[in-house]
C-alpha cells in the first residue's frame, strides 16, 4: 500500500471499504501546474499560440498552424492563408504532433559496432568519429534523404560536394515518376501536372487514387469538392476506371471495375475514340497516333465499347476535363504507358494550361526513380559512407538492407528507430519537422517555411546542423565564409540564403521580412512560364494491346494502393493514424487482402483466413483475407504502411509490408504483377471500428440526388421529418411538452455529403483536439472505439458500388433521447442546445448510450495510458476522461467559449464562422459548416431552411437534430452513344 | 393434513432449526466460495473497468441487467403469493409462502446488486439517491433507472417487512420451543426471543396484528404489479426497436410471476424433502402453483405472439427488420428457445399427471428458469445489438468476469437461502394452524349475542402482571366457551392467548377493528404528496432541461407519488402495529404460558383476589385442561 498520502487517507475515510480500495488506488496526484518557473517571455501560461510551419508529412507542403499552450504545442491545424491547403490539413498532418511526441523516437545518439548492440555516445563523439572518416574518405559519401527541395537540399549539395562526391538520391517510397516522365514524353517537359480539377466538369481517373495521398490530398479534395458542388444546377461528373473500390472510387458517379492494366486499355480506347471525334481540329501527330490504335482495344477490359465512347465524348465535350493516372508506386511498363496516354487524352481534348497545368514545377519532380536506386544501392561498397535523412529504404524497397549492411558506414539521421536505423551504424536523432527549422517549395513559386515550434524534447539537433557539424569536423566548412561556432547552424544558413535571395542584409531582413514570412508561414512568387507544346515524335508511339497471360487459378494480379492515414508507412506508428478506420472498410489496426468472391471460393477462403501473396522474384507478405466485390474478379489488392519490424510500439510486427511484394517481375499488361495465393490455414480477425455493415436496409440513412432532380418542384418542398431543434419546430400533435426556447444561441451544424470525400481528417483532428484516447485493436475490435466522430461509409442502394460517407457525431438533439434517461443529470441540455455530458457527475449507468439512435455516445471502457510524452499532446482545455465515464462530442465547446472570450475581449459580437470545431476546421472538402440557428445571417440558417438537401438522419424518429445533413449528389448518368 | 395436530406442526416445521448436518457446512461453504469468486471478479472489474466484461458501444447492458430484471422477476411470486392469495383468502398459499417470501427477499437483494456491479463508476453511485448535497444537485426523477431505484428499493423494504412481520408469531413459537428443549440462556433461544418481539400470542396482539396483516398486504399488492412494469419502462419508455412498447409492462409483471413461481418449485421441491415438510408442504400445493403457471404461461405465451405481429401491423421498418433479425439473427437460436422453454414446456401443466409428478414439476420449472433468463437476455441484447444504424450492429458473447458474477449471484442467493431453512420457520405455523382449523370446521360461529356484547368494550391489552385466573384450553371452541362464560359472569377484562389468529374470539371479547388503519392511512396519504413533492421539488431546484421535457414533467412522478404512498403506508402500519400490539418489549406477561404459541389456548379473566372463585366457578364447566390463578 506505500505511503498513506493526505488524499489516500481521504479516500479511505471518506467511503467504506472494498468500494475504495477497489477504485482508488494507483490514481497519482499532480505535482507540476506549470511547466516553468521561469516562463519565455512570448509563452504565457493559459493563453493559446500558435506558430506558422509547414507539414513534412507528405511532399505535399501544406502550411500548418501549430498550437502551443504553455510550451507545448497540442494540435496542429492548416494555415487558413496558405494557397495549398487553404487551412485544411489531412489526418496525416493532423498527427505531426503525434510524430513529435512519439514515445518511441530516439532520444539520444546511438553507436552500433559492427555486429554489436547499439550504445549512447555523445553527439560530440559521434560529431567527431564521423567527421574523422568523412575527412578520410573523399569522394566516398553518398546521401539518400526523403524529399528536400530548398536550403536543406542546397545543404546537402554543398556537403556532398564539399567531400568530393556528387551523390544525393531523394527517396520517395510512393512517387509519381510514371506521369513525370510521361509529360517529358508528350511534351518534353519532367514536370508533374497541377490538374486543376475543380475547372473540370468531367474528370476520369485511371487507378489514381487522388482523394487519399497522391500529390496533394488536401489541395485535390478541396479542388475536387469545388468540382462537385452545383453551380447553376451544373455539377462535375467523375468516372474512376481501376481494379478496386477504393475511397476515390466511392466517390466516382461511375466505377468501372477493370483488372489492373486494362485501365491502360480502356483509356487508350478513349484516346482513339477522343482524336477520332475530333476528326480534322485534333492535331497531325495525335491524328496519325490515333490511327495506329488498333479498334477494340480495350475489349479485354470488359468496358463496352458503347460505353468507352460515351465517355470519350463526355470528355471531349466537357467544359473542363481531365484525365489522371499514374497510381502511386507503381512504376512499371502500364504505369507508364497509361501516364502517357492520360497525358495525350488531356492534350487531345485541349486541356493543356486550362485543367491541366504544366508551367510550374513540382517538388516531386526531383524524387529519383526506383530504377535509379537499382543501380546506386549495388554501387555502394564497403569504403562507402551512406548518410540517410529520413528515409527508410530497408523497409519499403525490397532487398535494400542487404545493401545498406555491405556499407561500410551507415549514419542514420531520422526521428524514428526505423528498419533503416536498426541497419546503421550511427543513429543520429533529428528534430521532429515541429522542432526544426526549414524551407520548402512544393510548387514552383510556393515557398513554405518551418520554424520550431516548441523546444527540443530530448537530445535531438536539426539534421542541418548535423551535417554542417559533419562537414566542419571533416575539415570542410560549407560556409563560404568562416563563421563562429555558435552560428554554425542551419538557421542561419536558412536565414541567410533568404536573405541574399532578397539582396537584403541579414540584420535588417532578420527584424523585417523574415519575420513576417515566419508569421505567415509562406510566400508566393510570380513564376511566368508558357505551357509546353505537343511533341512532334508523339505520332511515332506505338499502342499495341496488351496480351495478359493466362492466369492460375491460384495467381492474381496484384493491386497496391497507399493507405489513406499510413500512406508508405512513415506513420505507422502513430496510434491515431492505426486505429483510424480506412475510409471504405473501416477495418484499422492492420493489413488485409482483398479477394473477389469467385476467387475466394475457388480457394476456400472465408474472411478472415490468412493467407501468403508471393510475389515472383521479390517477396511474400501474409495477410487476412477480406472477401468482397469491391475487388475486381481475379486480383487482389493490399495497401501499403503496415509490415513494419521496427519504427515503434504500434508499427512493429502489425500486419504485412505490401512493399516486399514490389521489385519483382511485373507481368506483362499488369500494373504490379503477379502473386500467387497460398492458403495458409491459420486465422486472424480483422479489426473493424464498426460493424462493417455498409447496406442501408432501406432506412435512408446517407440519401442521394441528382442535379435533375434538384430542377425538379418536388425538391423545392420542405423535406419530410425535418424538424429544427428550435421553437419553431414544435408541433401541438407530435410533442408533449412546451418548445424549448433558447435565450441567446443555439448552435447546430451542416454537414454537406456532397463535399465530404470520407477522409477521415475531421475524425483525427478531433481526437487530437478532445484528448480522445486510443483503446488497440482487440478494443476496437469489441465495440469500443473512442471516436467521438466517426466517418460512416453507407452504400448507395441504387449502386453497391457507390458510397456515400456520413460523418457521424453526436447530433446534439433537441429531444435527446440520452438525456433524460440518464439518473443524475450527466446528460443535460445546455442554454446553448448543446448536449452536454458533466464527466464528473455520470456514473455509467451507459443507459444514454444505449437510448441514442445514432450510438454516437462513448464508454470509456477501460483505464487508458498515454504513453509519456504522448501526455504533453493532451489539450489542457478538455478533461482527460478516466474508466467509467460516457463521453461524446460536445461541438469542441472549449472553442466556442473561446470565440465568446476573443468577442468580449474584443468588445464585439461573435461572428458568424468564427467558432470552427476542430472537424470543420480541419476538413479539406469544406463540408461541415458549424454557427448559431439563432443568428438570421449565420451559414447554418440558411441552409438548415433553405437548402433543398437539407434531411435529419434517423428524422423521423423526432429528436429534432442539432446536426443537418445535405444530401450527397450524384451526376446525372452519361447515356451510351 | 388433517391429520395433523398443532403440536406436529409445531414439530415438523421446527425440527429443521436443529443444528445442521456436515452436508449443510459443505453446500454452505462452496456457495460461500461463489460469493468469493464473484466479489473478487467485481473487483477486477472495477479496477480495470467495463472493459473486461463483453459489453460494447451498441451492446450497453447485457448479463448483469439480465440478472437485475431475473431477480427482480423471481421475487415477484413470494409477495403475490402472500399479499394477492391472501386479499384473495386462497387457502394453498398458506404452506409455500413463508418460503416464498424469503425467497422474494434473497431475490431483491441479489436483483439490488446488479445495478451497482454494472455501474461505471460504483464509487460514486449514491449521485442517485436523492439526498441534499452540498452540490445541490438531486437525480432526474424523469430517468427511469431512478424510478427502477424507488421501485426496487421500496419493494425490498415492503417485503422485507411483511416478511418479517409474517414471521413474528412463528418465532415465538420457535423461541418457546427452545427455551422449553434448551433452556432460556442457549443463543436460539434468545435469538428468538429477542426477533419476537415479546409476541404472546395473546388476543389483543392479534387484533392489530391481523388488520396490519391486512393492510401490508393491501398495499404490497399493487406493489407487486408496479416493480415489474416499473422495471420494463426502463426499457418501454427508450426509443430501440423491440424495447418501445407498450405491451411491455403486463408481458414482464406476467414473465415475473411465471418465473418467480417457477422458482419456488425449483426451491421447495428439494427443500420440502430436505427438511422433511412432507406433511405440510403437499402435492396439492404443489399442484395448486402449477395451475397458476398456466395462466402465467398463456398470458407470456400471448406477449410471444404479439410482438412480431405488431412489429409487423406497425408497418414500422425498423420494427419490422428487428423482429426478421430476432428471428435469423445470430440471436435466432435464443429467440426461439423462449417459446419452447416458456411456453410449450410450462403448459404441460394442463395434465394433471405433470401436475402431480415432482420430478415432473421440478424438471419443467428449471426449464422456465432458464428460459425466463434467456427471455430477458434476448430482450436486452437482441435490441441493442441491433438498431437504427446498421454500422453499428454487433453482437455479444459474455466474458468470464460476467459469467463469474452471475454464477455468484446464484450462490448469493441460495445462501441466503440456505441460511434461511437453518435460521427461521420455513412454513408459517400460524397460517397453517389456522388453515388446520378451518378446514375442521367450516367456520367457528360467533355465538349469538356476541356482536352486542362486543359493542360494549373492545380487545383491550391487559398490563403485563394483571392477576387473575388463567384457563388453558386443548381445543378453541373451549375458549370461545369460557369468554362466553367469563362474560356471562360480569368478568370484563379478558384476555386469550392463541396460536393462530381467532377472529371469533376477537369478536366475543369485544370490538376487534384496529386503529392501524388510521397510521396506514396518514402513512399512505402523506408518502404520496411527499414523493410528488420530493419529484417536483428537486425539479425545480435542478431546472434542468433534459430531453426538451420541461424541468417538471408531472407524469412520471406519478411512479415517485406511488411508491412513497407504498412505502410510507407500510412504514407507518409497521409503526402502528408495533405500537398498538406493543410489540418491542421482549418481556412477556405473567399469564403467559410457552404452550400458547403451539398447541394450547388460553384465557386470562383479570380479577382481584376477592373475585378467583367467582371466577373459576364461571370456568369450571368449559373444560379446562388445566387453571391456575396469576
Amino acid at each position: 500500500m506505500g505511503k498513506l498520502s493526505r488524499r489516500g487517507f481521504l479516500r479511505l475515510a471518506a467511503g467504506g471499504g472494498g468500494t475504495v480500495l477497489a477504485a482508488g488506488w494507483g490514481e497519482k496526484v499532480t505535482d507540476r501546474l506549470i511547466p516553468y518557473v521561469v516562463p519565455p517571455e512570448h509563452i504565457r501560461p493559459g493563453v493559446w499560440n500558435y506558430f506558422a510551419t509547414t507539414c513534412r508529412e507528405c511532399p505535399a507542403g501544406c502550411g500548418m498552424h501549430v498550437w502551443h499552450r504553455d510550451g507545448r504545442v497540442t494540435k496542429v491545424e492548416g494555415n487558413p492563408g496558405h494557397p495549398i491547403n487553404r487551412g485544411g490539413l489531412c489526418a496525416r498532418g493532423q498527427s505531426a504532433v503525434q510524430g513529435l511526441y512519439d514515445p518511441d523516437r530516439i532520444r539520444q545518439p546511438l553507436f552500433r559496432p559492427k555486429g554489436g548492440k547499439a550504445e549512447p555516445v555523445t553527439w560530440e563523439k559521434a560529431i567527431e568519429e564521423i567527421g574523422k572518416r568523412l575527412g578520410a574518405a573523399p569522394g566516398k559519401v553518398k546521401v539518400i534523404s526523403d524529399l528536400q527541395n530548398e536550403r536543406l537540399f542546397l545543404l546537402m549539395s554543398k556537403f556532398t560536394g564539399a567531400l568530393g562526391s556528387s551523390g544525393i538520391l531523394f527517396y520517395e517510397p510512393l512517387n509519381y515518376v510514371a506521369m513525370y516522365w510521361a509529360q517529358d514524353s508528350v511534351f518534353d517537359r519532367l514536370v508533374t501536372p497541377d490538374y486543376r480539377i475543380d475547372r473540370c466538369e468531367f474528370l476520369i481517373s485511371f487507378g489514381v487514387d487522388f482523394l487519399e495521398t497522391w500529390l496533394s490530398p488536401v489541395e485535390y479534395a478541396r479542388r475536387f469538392a469545388e468540382m462537385r458542388s452545383l453551380r447553376d444546377g451544373r455539377m462535375g461528373k467523375f468516372v474512376y476506371v481501376g481494379p478496386r473500390l477504393s475511397m476515390t472510387a466511392a466517390n466516382a458517379d461511375e466505377f468501372l471495375q477493370v483488372p489492373p492494366g486494362a485501365e491502360r486499355d480502356v483509356a487508350l480506347a478513349m484516346l482513339k475514340a477522343v482524336i477520332q471525334m475530333r476528326g480534322e481540329k485534333a492535331d497531325e501527330e495525335l491524328r496519325t497516333l490515333a490511327k495506329a490504335i488498333p479498334d477494340g482495344v480495350a475489349e479485354a477490359s470488359g468496358v463496352p465499347a458503347g460505353r468507352i465512347a460515351a465517355l470519350a465524348k463526355a470528355f471531349l465535350e466537357a467544359d473542363g476535363s481531365a484525365a489522371l493516372a499514374g497510381p502511386a508506386g507503381a512504376s512499371g511498363e502500364v504505369a507508364r504507358e497509361t501516364a502517357v496516354i492520360a497525358a495525350l487524352l488531356n492534350c487531345a481534348a485541349g486541356r493543356i494550361g486550362k485543367t491541366v497545368d504544366l508551367s510550374r514545377s513540382h517538388a516531386l519532380d526531383l524524387v529519383t526513380a526506383n530504377v535509379y536506386l537499382k543501380k546506386y544501392l549495388p554501387d555502394l561498397t564497403p569504403e562507402h559512407i551512406l548518410v540517410i535523412h529520413n528515409a527508410n529504404p530497408a523497409y519499403s524497397y525490397p532487398g535494400a538492407a542487404e545493401h545498406l549492411k555491405r556499407v561500410g558506414t551507415v549514419v542514420y539521421l531520422g526521428t524514428m528507430m526505423d528498419e533503416t536505423a536498426e541497419l546503421a551504424d550511427w543513429v543520429l536523432p533529428i528534430d521532429s519537422p515541429l522542432e526544426s527549422w526549414g524551407d520548402y517549395e512544393p510548387r514552383d513559386g510556393t515557398y513554405g517555411f518551418m520554424q520550431p515550434t516548441m523546444s527540443r524534447l530530448f537530445d535531438t539537433r536539426a539534421a542541418g546542423d548535423v551535417l554542417l557539424d559533419l562537414a566542419k569536423a571533416a575539415g570542410k566548412p560549407l560556409w563560404y565564409r568562416p563563421v563562429p561556432e555558435k552560428d554554425n547552424s542551419f538557421e542561419l544558413w536558412l536565414r541567410a540564403h533568404h536573405a541574399i535571395r532578397q539582396q537584403a542584409p541579414l540584420a535588417e531582413f532578420t527584424n523585417g521580412r523574415w519575420s513576417d514570412m515566419l508569421r505567415t508561414g509562406w510566400k508566393l512568387a510570380k513564376i511566368d512560364i508558357q505551357q509546353p507544346h505537343l511533341q512532334s515524335d508523339v505520332s511515332e508511339m506505338k499502342f499495341a494491346p496488351r496480351v495478359r497471360p493466362e492466369r492460375a487459378p491460384d495467381t492474381a494480379d496484384l493491386w497496391l494502393w497507399p493507405h489513406v492515414f499510413l500512406f508508405d508507412g512513415r506513420g505507422a506508428n502513430r496510434s491515431w493514424l492505426q486505429e483510424a478506420p480506412d475510409p471504405t472498410t473501416h477495418i484499422a489496426w492492420g493489413s488485409w487482402v482483398d479477394v473477389h468472391p469467385a476467387q475466394a471460393k475457388a480457394l476456400g477462403l472465408a474472411d478472415g483466413d490468412i493467407v501468403e501473396l508471393a510475389a515472383a522474384g521479390a517477396g511474400k507478405v501474409e495477410a487476412p483475407v477480406r472477401v468482397t466485390l469491391d475487388v475486381c474478379e481475379g486480383t487482389v489488392a493490399i495497401p501499403f504502411g503496415q509490415g513494419h519490424t521496427a519504427l515503434g510500439r504500434n508499427a512493429a510486427g502489425r500486419g504485412a509490408n505490401a512493399f516486399a511484394l514490389l521489385g519483382g517481375e511485373v507481368a506483362a499488361g499488369t500494373t504490379f504483377g503477379r502473386v500467387t495465393i497460398r492458403k495458409t490455414g491459420r486465422r486472424e480477425e480483422i479489426t473493424r471500428a464498426s460493424s462493417g455493415e455498409q447496406g442501408q436496409h432501406g432506412r435512408k440513412i446517407v440519401r442521394w440526388t441528382t442535379p435533375a432532380e434538384m430542377k425538379s418542384p418536388q425538391a423545392a418542398a420542405p423535406p419530410e421529418h425535418y424538424v429544427l431543434p428550435l421553437p419553431e419546430g414544435y408541433t401541438v400533435d407530435k410533442d408533449l411538452y412546451p418548445p424549448h426556447v433558447y435565450p441567446e444561441h443555439r448552435w447546430a451544424m451542416v454537414v454537406d455529403l456532397a463535399r465530404c470525400i470520407g477522409c477521415g481528417a475531421c475524425a483525427v483532428a478531433c481526437y487530437a483536439e478532445n484528448n480522445v484516447p486510443v483503446v488497440g485493436p482487440e478494443h476496437t475490435r469489441r465495440g469500443r472505439h473512442m471516436a467521438w466522430l466517426q466517418v460512416v461509409p453507407y452504400r448507395d442502394p441504387a449502386d453497391a458500388r457507390r458510397m456515400g460517407f456520413l460523418p457521424l457525431m453526436c447530433q446534439h438533439c433537441d429531444a435527446a433521447p440520452c438525456e433524460p434517461v440518464c439518473p443524475v443529470f450527466a446528460a443535460v441540455h445546455s442554454e446553448e442546445g448543446l448536449n452536454s455530458q458533466v464527466y464528473n457527475r455520470c456514473i455509467g449507468t451507459r443507459y444514454c448510450m444505449n437510448n441514442c439512435p445514432y450510438k454516437v455516445r462513448r464508454f470509456n471502457w477501460i483505464n487508458i495510458e498515454w504513453p509519456e510524452p504522448l501526455t504533453l499532446q493532451l489539450n489542457p482545455e478538455v478533461t482527460v476522461r478516466s474508466r467509467g465515464v460516457m463521453e461524446k462530442c460536445t461541438f469542441c465547446i472549449q472553442r466556442i467559449r473561446q470565440a465568446e472570450f476573443r468577442a468580449k475581449r474584443e468588445g464585439r459580437k461573435r461572428r458568424d464562422g468564427e467558432v470552427q470545431p476542430a472537424c470543420a476546421q480541419t476538413c479539406p472538402a469544406r463540408a461541415i459548416t458549424f454557427g448559431d440557428l439563432m443568428d438570421a445571417g449565420a451559414e447554418v440558417t440558411r441552409l438548415t431552411r433553405a437548402d433543398p438537401r437539407r434531411y435529419h438522419v434517423l428524422g423521423e424518429l423526432n429528436t429534432k437534430p442539432g446536426v443537418a445533413y445535405l444530401k450527397r449528389i450524384k451526376a446525372d448518368v452519361i447515356n451510351n452513344v | 393434513m388433517s391429520e395433523l395436530t398443532y403440536n406436529e406442526i409445531n414439530d415438523t416445521v421446527l425440527a429443521p432449526l436443529r443444528p445442521p448436518r456436515r452436508a449443510y457446512w459443505v453446500v454452505l461453504t462452496v456457495l460461500f466460495a461463489g460469493i468469493g469468486a464473484a466479489l473478487t471478479a467485481w473487483i477486477i472489474q472495477v479496477q480495470l473497468g467495463m472493459g473486461v466484461t463483453g459489453l460494447s458501444k451498441p451492446v450497453g447492458w447485457a448479463v448483469y441487467i439480465t440478472n437485475f430484471v431475473f431477480w427482480v422477476g423471481i421475487a415477484h411470486s413470494g409477495t403475490l403469493i402472500s399479499a394477492i392469495l391472501h386479499l384473495v383468502r386462497s387457502r394453498w398459499r398458506t404452506a409455500v409462502s413463508r418460503s416464498a417470501e424469503a425467497m422474494t427477499v434473497f431475490a431483491v437483494m441479489t436483483a439490488g446488486l446488479f445495478p451497482m456491479v454494472h455501474l461505471g463508476r460504483v464509487w460514486v453511485f449514491y449521485y442517485i439517491i436523492p439526498y441534499p448535497s452540498e452540490r445541490q444537485l438531486w437525480p432526474d426523477f424523469l430517468s427511469p433507472l431512478i424510478w427502477d431505484v424507488c421501485a426496487v428499493g421500496t419493494y425490498f423494504i415492503v417485503s422485507s417487512i411483511f416478511w418479517y412481520v409474517g414471521l413474528i408469531p412463528d418465532l415465538a413459537a420457535a423461541r418457546d420451543r427452545f427455551g422449553a428443549s434448551h433452556g432460556a440462556d442457549h443463543w436460539r433461544t434468545r435469538l428468538y426471543h429477542w426477533l419476537s418481539l415479546g409476541w404472546c400470542g395473546a388476543a389483543s396482539q392479534w387484533r392489530h396484528y391481523g388488520r396490519a396483516y391486512l393492510f401490508f398486504a393491501a398495499l404490497a399488492t399493487p406493489l407487486v404489479v408496479s416493480v415489474h412494469s416499473v422495471v420494463s419502462w426502463d426499457f418501454a419508455v427508450s426509443i430501440l426497436p423491440g424495447w418501445h412498447t407498450t405491451i411491455f409492462a403486463p408481458y414482464f409483471v406476467a414473465g415475473a410471476i411465471h418465473s418467480g413461481l417457477a422458482m419456488v418449485l425449483t426451491l421447495v421441491i428439494p427443500m420440502r424433502r430436505l427438511l422433511g415438510l412432507q406433511r405440510v408442504i403437499t402435492i396439492d400445493h404443489f399442484e395448486a402453483l402449477a395451475q397458476t403457471m398456466i395462466v402465467t404461461t398463456l398470458i407470456v405465451g400471448y406477449a410471444y405472439l404479439l410482438e412480431p405481429f405488431i412489429a409487423w401491423y406497425s408497418g414500422d421498418e425498423f420494427e419490422r427488420q428487428f423482429a426478421l433479425f430476432r428471428e435469423t439473427g445470430w440471436i435466432a437460436p435464443l429467440y426461439w428457445a423462449l417459446p419452447l422453454l416458456n411456453v410449450l414446456v410450462p403448459i404441460l401443466f394442463v395434465f394433471r399427471k405433470v401436475r402431480r409428478s415432482l420430478k415432473a414439476l421440478f424438471a419443467i420449472s428449471i426449464f422456465v428458469n432458464i428460459g425466463m433468463w434467456l427471455e430477458r437476455l434476448v430482450i436486452i441484447v437482441g435490441s441493442l445489438s441491433h438498431d437504427f444504424l446498421p454500422h453499428n450492429w454487433l453482437s455479444y458473447a459474455p466474458r468470464p468476469v460476467e459469467i463469474c458474477i452471475t454464477i455468484g449471484a446464484f450462490t448469493f442467493f441460495l445462501f441466503w437461502f440456505f441460511g434461511f431453512t437453518k435460521l427461521v420457520p420455513t412454513v408459517a405455523l400460524s397460517d397453517v394452524k389456522e388453515d388446520l382449523l378451518r378446514g375442521r370446521r367450516r367456520t367457528m360461529e360467533a355465538g349469538e349475542g356476541d356482536g352486542a356484547e362486543a359493542s360494549r368494550g373492545e380487545v383491550r391489552r391487559l398490563p403485563r402482571a394483571t392477576p387473575g385466573v388463567l384457563a388453558v384450553f386443548k381445543e378453541p371452541e373451549a375458549l370461545l366457551d369460557a369468554i362466553r362464560a367469563a362474560k356471562r359472569a360480569g368478568f370484563e377484562r379478558l384476555e386469550a392467548y392463541s396460536p393462530m389468529r381467532l377472529e371469533a374470539v376477537e369478536d366475543a371479547i369485544g370490538r376487534r377493528s384496529s386503529p392501524v388503519r388510521y397510521w396506514t392511512l396518514i402513512g399512505a396519504v402523506s408518502g404520496c404528496i411527499g414523493g410528488f413533492a420530493l419529484a417536483i421539488g428537486s425539479a425545480l431546484v435542478n431546472s434542468l432541461i433534459a430531453g426538451g421535457k420541461h424541468p417538471v414533467s408531472i407524469v412520471p412522478y406519478c411512479i415517485v407519488g406511488f411508491e412513497g404512498t407504498i412505502l410510507c403506508g407500510t412504514l407507518a402500519n409497521l409503526a402502528g402495529v408495533l405500537w398498538h400490539a406493543r410489540l418491542g418489549r421482549p418481556s412477556l406477561p405473567a399469564a403467559f404460558d410457552k404452550r400458547f404459541t403451539c398447541d394450547r389456548f388460553g384465557l386470562l379473566v383479570a380479577c382481584e383476589a376477592n373475585e378467583i372463585d367467582a371466577a373459576r366457578s364461571a370456568l369450571a364447566p368449559c373444560g379446562a385442561e388445566d387453571m391456575r390463578v396469576v
